[in-house]
C-alpha cells in the first residue's frame, strides 16, 4: 500500500518541481526583458564614464606629473606621503583609485533602480494579485527577481572590467601609467561588483517595504547621492570609525591597488548587510500583505 | 422682480462664496501636500544634520594642521589634479574653505531633494491614480499647483532653515580654534545657505517642468534626477578645466557652479550665471503651468 502511494506520487512529484523550475524561469526571463531598456541605459552609462573618466581626463592628468613633482620636492617626504602623493599616484591605477567614488555612485544609483523595479514592478502596476495567483510559492517568485537582478549587476560589471582592462592597454607602453599592474586594477575595479550587489540589495528591500514607489529613480538616486555623501565623512575628518556607515569605503579601493586585497573585516560587513538586506526582503515578500489599491 | 441693487448684491455674494470655497480648496491641497511631506523632510533633515555635526564639528582636527603647507601645495597643484583627488582650489584650512567642500555635498542633496519634491507637486495623483478626486474640486489647475508648489516651497525654505541652524549651532559648539573668527564663519553659513536655497529653486524649476512636460511619469522624474547628475559631473569638469576658455560650457550645465565656492564665500555672483538661474526658474515654472494646464488626464 505504502509503495504504491509513493510510487503514484513520486511522478506527479517530480511534474510540479519541472514546472515550479519552468515557472520561476518564466519570471526570470520577464524580469529581463522587461529591464533591458533600463539596463542597457545604465551600463551605456557606466561604460560612458568610465571611458571619459579613463581615457579622456587621464592623459591630461598624468602630465601634470612633473609641475607637481616640482612642488612636491620643496616638501619633506613625509607630508608629500600625508597628502596622498607617492610614486603610483600618476599612474593609471592611481588615477582610477580618484575616479571611482564616480564609478561607484553610477553604479549604486543604476543598481539600486534595477532592485527597485524588478522587485517593486508588480506593485506599481497595481499588479500584485496577478502575480501571486501563479501557482508557485512567493519565495520562487523572489529567488527568480533576485536571480534576474544579479544577473544584470554581473554582466554590467564585466563589461565594467572590459572597459576598464581595454582602455589601460591603450597606456601599456607608458611606464608612468603602468607603475601599478593590471590584475590589481582589475581587482580594485571589481569593487564595483560588490557596490552593485549592496545596492541591489537595498533597491530590493526598499521596494518590497515601501507602500508605494513612486519613482524608482527618485529613490535610486537618493540612495546613490546618500552612498556618494557618506564617503565625505570619513574623508574629510579622518576618522576611520565613520567607514561603517560608509558603504562605498566598505571595498577599499587604495587597499586593492596597493596591496592587492581588500579589508576581510569589510568585506564580510558588506557581505553581511547585503545577505540581511535581501533575507529581510525576501520574509517580507512571502509573508506581506497584498494591498487592494 | 428684483431691483437692480439687489440683483448685485446676489451677484456680489455669490462671487464671494465662490471665492472662499476656492480659497478653502486651496489650503486643503496646501495641507494635505504639506501633510504628505512631512516624513520625508525629516529623513533629509535628519541626515543633513547629522552630516553638519559630523562636518563641521571636525573642522578643528583639519585646522590643527599646517596651513600654509597645505596653501602652498594647493596652490601649485594643477587644477585637473586637485578636482580628481576632490580638493578643488579652495583653502581646506579656513573654515569657509572647508564649510565650501561640505555645502557641495549638502548642495548635491538639496538638489536631490528639491527634484522630489517638485516632481511630486506635479506628480503625486497622478502616479497614484487618484487624481480623479483632486481634479473634480472646483477649482483651477492653476490654482491646485499653485498650492502644492507652496507647500513644497515651505518644505524647501524649512531644509535650508534646518541645515542654517544646525551648522550655526554646530559652530557655537566649536572649540577654540586658532583663526577662527566666528562672526566671519556665520556670514558665510548665510551665505551658502543663500545658494543653497538657490540651487534648490534652479532644481525645482527643472524637475518641476521635465514632470509636466513628459507623458509618462516616471520618465519625467526620471528627467529630473537625471538633471542633478549631470549638473554633479559637469561641476567636476569644470573644476577640472576651469583653467581652459572651453570650460564655460560645463559652467553652464552646471548649476552648482553657476556661482563658484570662491564667489559664495565673498558673496557675491557672476551677474550673467545669476540671470541665467532666474531665467531657468522663471521658464521652468512656467512651463509647468501651462503643460500642467494642459494635461490629457488619461487613465493608465
Amino acid at each position: 500500500m505504502t509503495t504504491m502511494t509513493a510510487s503514484t506520487t513520486t511522478p506527479s512529484r517530480s511534474n510540479a518541481h519541472a514546472s515550479l523550475t519552468s515557472r520561476a524561469m518564466h519570471v526570470f526571463l520577464f524580469e529581463l526583458k522587461s529591464q533591458l531598456r533600463p539596463f542597457l541605459i545604465g551600463t551605456v552609462t557606466l561604460l560612458a564614464v568610465a571611458v571619459l573618466l579613463l581615457a579622456g581626463a587621464y592623459p591630461i592628468y598624468r602630465d601634470s606629473k612633473s609641475s607637481v613633482e616640482q612642488v612636491i620636492d620643496g616638501f619633506p617626504p613625509q607630508f608629500a606621503a600625508l597628502f596622498g602623493v607617492n610614486d603610483d599616484v600618476f599612474s593609471f591605477g592611481g588615477f582610477y583609485r580618484f575616479s571611482s567614488l564616480y564609478l561607484m555612485l553610477t553604479m549604486a544609483i543604476m543598481a539600486c533602480a534595477w532592485g527597485l523595479a524588478v522587485f517593486g514592478r508588480e506593485k506599481r502596476a497595481k499588479a500584485t494579485d496577478f502575480l501571486f495567483v501563479m501557482p508557485m510559492p512567493r519565495g520562487a517568485i523572489y529567488a527568480a527577481k533576485l536571480a534576474a537582478g544579479l544577473t544584470m549587476v554581473v554582466v554590467a560589471s564585466l563589461a565594467f572590467l572590459a572597459a576598464v582592462a581595454l582602455t589601460y592597454t591603450r597606456f601599456r607602453d607608458d611606464s608612468t601609467a603602468t607603475s601599478i599592474a593590471l590584475p590589481r586594477l582589475i581587482l580594485a575595479a571589481s569593487s564595483l561588483l560588490g557596490v552593485g550587489v549592496l545596492f541591489l540589495a537595498f533597491g530590493a528591500l526598499t521596494a518590497v517595504l515601501l507602500r508605494r514607489i513612486r519613482s524608482v529613480s527618485g529613490i535610486a538616486t537618493a540612495f546613490g547621492v546618500f552612498g556618494f555623501m557618506l564617503v565625505s565623512l570619513p574623508e574629510m575628518t579622518g576618522e576611520d570609525k565613520y567607514r561603517i556607515i560608509s558603504p562605498f569605503t566598505w571595498f577599499n579601493v587604495s587597499e586593492a591597488l596597493d596591496h592587492g586585497r581588500y579589508e576581510a573585516g569589510y568585506l564580510a560587513l558588506a557581505a553581511v548587510v547585503a545577505v540581511a538586506c535581501l533575507a529581510a526582503g525576501a520574509v517580507a515578500y512571502v509573508r506581506g500583505e497584498v494591498r487592494a489599491e | 422682480m428684483m431691483n437692480m441693487q439687489e440683483k448685485r448684491a446676489a451677484t456680489v455674494k455669490s462671487v464671494s462664496m465662490v471665492k472662499s470655497a476656492t480659497v478653502k480648496s486651496v489650503l486643503a491641497v496646501a495641507a494635505r501636500e504639506s501633510r504628505a511631506n512631512v516624513k520625508p523632510w525629516l529623513i533629509w533633515s535628519v541626515v543633513i544634520v547629522l552630516f553638519n555635526i559630523a562636518g563641521v564639528m571636525k573642522f578643528e582636527g583639519v585646522a590643527a594642521g599646517d596651513p600654509d603647507a597645505v596653501r602652498k601645495l594647493t596652490d601649485a597643484f594643477p587644477k585637473v589634479a586637485l578636482a580628481v583627488m576632490g580638493i578643488s582650489d579652495l583653502d581646506m584650512s579656513t573654515f569657509a574653505g572647508y564649510y565650501a567642500v561640505l555645502e557641495f555635498y549638502a548642495g548635491i542633496m538639496a538638489a536631490v531633494y528639491a527634484v522630489a519634491l517638485a516632481r511630486n507637486a506635479v506628480l503625486r495623483e497622478l502616479t497614484d491614480g487618484t487624481y480623479e478626486f483632486l481634479f473634480v474640486r472646483p477649482v483651477t489647475r492653476t490654482a491646485i499647483l499653485t498650492a502644492k508648489f507652496a507647500a513644497a516651497l515651505g518644505d524647501a525654505v524649512a531644509f535650508v532653515a534646518v541645515n542654517v541652524v544646525s551648522s550655526l549651532l554646530c559652530l557655537g559648539l566649536l572649540g577654540d580654534v586658532r583663526g577662527l573668527d566666528e562672526g566671519a564663519a556665520a556670514i558665510v553659513i548665510w551665505r551658502f545657505s543663500v545658494w543653497l536655497f538657490a540651487v534648490m529653486l534652479v532644481f525645482g524649476a527643472v524637475s518641476a517642468c521635465a514632470a509636466a512636460v513628459c507623458r509618462r511619469p516616471d520618465r519625467g522624474a526620471a528627467a529630473g534626477n537625471a538633471s542633478v547628475i549631470v549638473a554633479y559631473c559637469a561641476g567636476v569638469a569644470y573644476d577640472m578645466l576651469s583653467d581652459h576658455d572651453a570650460s564655460v560650457v560645463f559652467r553652464l550645465l552646471s548649476p552648482f557652479r553657476y556661482a563658484t565656492p570662491d564667489e559664495v564665500i565673498d558673496g557675491r555672483a557672476p551677474a550673467a550665471f545669476s540671470v541665467l538661474a532666474a531665467l531657468i526658474v522663471l521658464v521652468g515654472f512656467a512651463t509647468a503651468y501651462v503643460a500642467f494646464s494642459r494635461r490629457d488626464l488619461a487613465s493608465r
